[in-house]
């Protein structure tokens, strides 16, 4: 029998039960479509965050703290002072280091332009000129005095009318203190549009926060440096001699907690953080995938099963017309085959429309992973062949005249 | 066996068949039975209900198995057979007529018809074509749209007949085909038979009707599966060249049956011997 034939044969058994047949093809549809959506997902999240970050890499590295909580999972950032003017004045003596700039919040409790306030929102951080060294600057220049602030582009778009260069804000303190500020320039923001609106103010005078050293003197302490390194052949020399002086000779090795890690990473780093985290969801998901394709399997089998039972007769019938036995495993195989590709089909176009409507939502840019819907194809024959073989095996090997005899 | 063999030579034999069906007490459908049917031939099975004729003609259609004795089909022993080569066989060179028809429900007439060629067929020649064709020698030339449940019990029989013609084969059983019919149609069912047995189809033809019995050149009685009797019925074909009657079979088989009638009389002892 040809192909055509078993399949014009296979369709019509299909389509006379359309109800049995989408049920039937439900486990399918789910699994694929949940690898579909996840992967749409997946290199939205890349191309929007991991994409800008790759884009405009920088030769710097970022020196913080973070701890694995007792009984928790993953891992929590820090925000301890424990990085001190000392530690940063010998980071910067290191080799292949240009610059260290610290960081640290301020308690910024409303932000407001001459006609505007907002609370919350937008963050307020303490740092130097340093750190914007290798910053892409959409307007202006880093700040140059205390009555000076940078904005990355979010917060210049967080009010009604955008600020620019040259605008004054004031920011009220938690204490109820106010400072006012001139906007001197406006950068580029790091994760694209996931990253929150931040004003940069210096560190003189705003940032006030001190800790006693392990010599026992009163020094400011951040929770947080950037390093930058002088190109981006010295990055990985800069790293080394950075985590070697943390390790052994910093304030903050001895100012941390027992529990706490100190983490130097360069930009490098923090992508294959992200990518990590993707892959261990991709392995997820992948595993959520495999469940419910075995879920479908059996449902296809069994579906056929019953289809087999039912056709008992017919399969009598064109027996006793001359089928062999491998015309009718032929039959029920392209059958099930022909499920589980309708299976695939619905999972791949359920998988991208709840892709688009997430990445959507998140503004992310629309995907079509088209190795993973090829996949899913094959994929979705593969269960047809596994869950028809045993179904068509039955089927092949009914005997022609115990068939016959059923009414 | 192909479709050229010549008249004379053996089409089917069966050496000593039983078929024992193994229940509380073992019911022997059929005993014993020893028969050989030439190429060519056109025999009918006779006998009560229950006798075993159905199940004679499953055994020579290769669809059961004997549990006794040997069937060979153009000289080859079916048991040596295949599965698949029982399935070609019964494909392209036996055509079963059931009693019940066995036609699948979900297809038309005309799919019916053609469902033998779907499983043999390697060039994709125009099966509907061919299935028309034999619709309408059994007149239903205006049902080839529908589907069994859509005809009557009689249309459902010339269809299953239609079917078991569409790959031309040398062997056809029929197990009561006109068994629904009334008399002018079985009469048409019967012409078409007997055409084709003179083109050289061998027939095998289950019937309670003494009128179908008389358009065969022998008659086999059985009864509780046993082999009772054979009647030989001198039929004018029988004595015909073939070459004569295929270019006069058509015209003629109404007075074929006529002259199988006439010809009775000769046979008068065996036939009346034989007779309930
Ligand atoms: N599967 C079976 N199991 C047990 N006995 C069976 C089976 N099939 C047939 N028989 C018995 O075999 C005998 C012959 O049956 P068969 O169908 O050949 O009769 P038949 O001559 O065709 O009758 P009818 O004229 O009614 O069609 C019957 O007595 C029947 O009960
Ligand atoms: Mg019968």
């Amino acid at each position: 029998m040809n192909l055509r034939e078993s399949l014009r044969i296979s369709w019509r058994s299909i389509t006379s039960h359309k109800l049995r047949s989408t049920l039937t093809t439900i486990g399918v549809i789910i699994g694929i479509a949940a690898v579909i959506t996840f992967m749409v997902l997946g290199s939205g999240f890349s191309a929007s965050i991991i994409g800008d970050i790759e884009a405009d890499q920088e030769p710097v590295m970022i020196v913080q703290t973070q701890t694995e909580p007792e009984g928790g999972v993953g891992i929590v950032p820090v925000e301890t002072p424990i990085y001190t003017e000392s530690d940063i004045e010998a980071l910067e003596g290191q080799e292949g280091v240009s610059f260290v700039a610290p960081e640290g919040s301020l308690d910024v409790v409303q932000t407001a332009t001459d006609d505007e306030q907002i609370t919350g929102v937008v963050s307020t951080e303490a740092t130097t000129a340093d750190s914007f060294e290798h910053s892409t600057f959409v307007d202006g220049e880093p700040f140059g005095g205390e009555d000076e602030a940078v904005i990355n582009e979010p917060a210049s778009q967080v009010f009604e009318e955008n600020v620019s260069t040259g605008d004054e804000l004031t920011l009220t303190f938690e204490d109820g203190e106010t400072a006012t500020v001139t906007v001197s320039g406006v950068v580029e923001a790091d994760f694209g549009e996931q990253t929150p609106p931040q004003v940069f103010v210096p560190t003189d005078p705003y940032y006030t926060t001190t800790i006693e050293t392990p010599d026992g003197d009163e020094e400011r302490a951040y929770p947080m440096l950037v390093v930058g390194a002088e190109s981006f052949e010295t990055v990985d020399p800069a790293q080394a001699a950075v985590v070697d002086y943390i390790e052994a000779e910093s304030h903050a090795a001895e100012l941390k907690g027992d529990d706490d890690e100190i983490q130097v990473q360069t930009v490098e780093d923090a992508i294959e953080q992200f990518t990590d985290i993707v892959d261990q969801l991709t392995l997820f998901i992948g595993a959520v995938a495999a469940i419910a394709l075995v879920v479908g399997s059996i449902g296809i089998a069994n579906i056929m099963i019953v289809s087999v039972t039912e056709r008992t007769r017919e399969i009598g019938i064109m027996k006793a017309v001359g089928a062999r036995r491998r015309d009718i495993m032929q039959l029920f195989l392209v059958e099930s085959v022909v499920l589980g590709i309708i299976g695939a089909i619905g999972g791949v176009a359920l998988g991208l429309g709840a892709g688009y409507l997430g990445v959507r939502a998140l503004e992310w840019p629309m995907a079509y992973p088209v190795d993973w819907i090829v996949l899913a194809i094959a994929v979705g024959i593969g269960v047809g062949i596994v869950s028809g073989l045993y179904p068509a095996w039955r089927g092949a090997k009914v005997d022609p005249i115990e068939a016959l005899r059923r009414e | 066996m192909g479709s050229n063999a010549r008249k004379g030579s053996t089409a089917v034999a069966l050496e000593d068949v039983g078929r024992t069906y193994q229940l509380a007490e073992p019911v022997h459908a059929v005993d014993g039975v020893s028969l050989e049917l030439e190429n060519g031939s056109f025999t009918a099975v006779m006998g009560p209900s229950g006798s075993g004729k159905s199940t004679l003609m499953n055994l020579i259609g290769c669809l059961d198995t004997p549990t006794a004795g040997g069937i060979e089909i153009g000289g080859n022993p079916v048991a040596n057979l295949s599965n698949a080569e029982r399935a070609r066989l019964r494909g392209t060179e036996i055509g079963f007529v059931f009693q019940t028809f066995n036609l699948m429900p979900r297809l038309t007439a005309a799919e019916n018809v053609s469902l033998p060629l779907v499983f043999h067929d390697d060039v994709d020649q125009d099966r509907r074509e061919r299935a028309r064709e034999l619709l309408e020698r059994v007149g239903l030339g205006d049902r080839l749209d529908h589907v069994p449940s859509e005809l009557s019990g009689g249309q459902r029989q010339r269809v299953a007949l239609a079917r078991a013609l569409v790959n031309e084969p040398t062997l056809v059983l029929a197990d009561e085909p006109t068994g629904n019919l009334d008399t002018d149609t079985e009469a048409e069912i019967m012409d078409l038979l007997v055409e084709l047995n003179e083109a050289g189809t061998t027939l095998l033809v289950v019937t309670h009707e003494r009128t179908v019995a008389e358009y065969a050149d022998h008659v086999v009685h059985l009864l509780d599966g046993h082999l009772e009797d054979i009647e030989h019925l001198g039929s004018a074909r029988d004595v015909t060249v073939p070459g004569d009657a295929i270019d006069e079979g058509t015209s003629e088989s109404g007075d074929a049956s006529e002259s199988s009638d006439a010809s009775e009389p000769g046979d008068a002892s065996t036939g009346t011997e034989s007779a309930p």
